[in-house]
């Protein structure tokens, strides 16, 4: 009888790290899958930069930057498995125009009703992720 | 005898949680290292302006060498012989303009996310299915 109330206990604590295991593996995997979507937004925001400015010598990022940051999210809220239980937004875009350092800043913030973790004493519900894209000067 | 039959009750329940510890621990560095192959070889296609061949090859490679048959792993990637011009979506003769998206899917179907021998459909497909724009 002894040995069985044992066993449950280990078992017990078993079930548990198992649960937080997998709770924590799923829980990165949507980390570095937002991080990737940030690190692509901010990328192709930063290669649609407005042609005919371009052409003049200056680099602006105009509407077609933000509408690439928009329709990825929009994507990836549709289309992403590992976003389908909440919503991936833009919490920040940040264009700079200057001639000096032009850059592309993303922020994506994902949201979820459920948490991510089983367990009582540990409650994530959200993730934040960002990523900033430069063009640097090339010093002659 | 009646050790043995506490033993007999415990012991499979204690020797599944220890496989699904194992399990769980293989299966989530798979998907980590599908993760960073997939991201790696959709780095290169932006800056080749579309997928070849020769990279899906190094892709199937690079994720049989991490313990999966070619049969569980599905690519679908638009090569550069696929590719005709068409100016509206940006694509030229064998590649795609800077800024316009290329698309990738990569699927991979895992045999045994769960410790048992009971479970019918024990299958799970992983997915990563995006976009990204061109830096030709």
């Amino acid at each position: 009888m002894k040995v069985f109330i044992v066993s449950i206990g280990i078992i017990l604590m078993q079930l548990t790290a198992l649960v937080f295991h997998s709770d924590l593996t799923a829980y990165n995997n949507s980390k570095y899958m937002l991080q990737m979507l940030a690190e692509e937004c901010a990328a192709g925001s930063a290669v649609n930069a407005d042609a005919d400015a371009f052409n003049e010598g200056n680099i602006v990022f105009g509407e077609e930057s933000r509408a690439y940051t928009d329709e990825l999210v929009a994507y990836a809220n549709a289309y992403y498995p590992v976003f389908m239980d909440g919503t991936v937004y833009v919490e920040s875009y940040d264009a700079n125009y200057s001639a000096a350092d032009p850059y592309v800043a993303v922020e994506l913030c994902y949201t979820r009703d459920t948490d991510y973790f089983r367990l009582p004493l540990i409650n994530v519900t959200q993730i934040t992720h960002a990523s900033k894209y430069e063009y640097l000067q090339i010093d002659e | 005898m009646k050790q043995f039959m506490v033993l007999c009750a415990i012991l499979p329940i204690m020797l599944l949680l220890m496989i699904q510890f194992s399990l769980d621990e293989v299966n989530a560095y798979k998907m980590q290292s599908i993760n960073q192959l997939v991201y790696a070889k959709s780095e290169e296609a932006k800056q080749n302006g579309c997928f070849t061949s020769e990279m899906e090859d190094e892709l199937k490679d690079r994720l049989m060498a991490l313990g999966l048959d070619e049969e569980d792993i599905s690519i679908d990637f638009e090569l550069d012989s696929e590719i005709t011009p068409d100016a509206e979506n940006g694509r030229e003769d064998g590649y795609i303009k800077r800024g316009y998206p290329i698309h990738y899917y990569v699927s991979v179907r895992f045999n045994r996310p769960m410790a048992s021998v009971l479970l019918p459909d024990n299958r799970y497909y992983y997915t990563i299915s995006s976009y990204m724009a061109s830096e030709y």
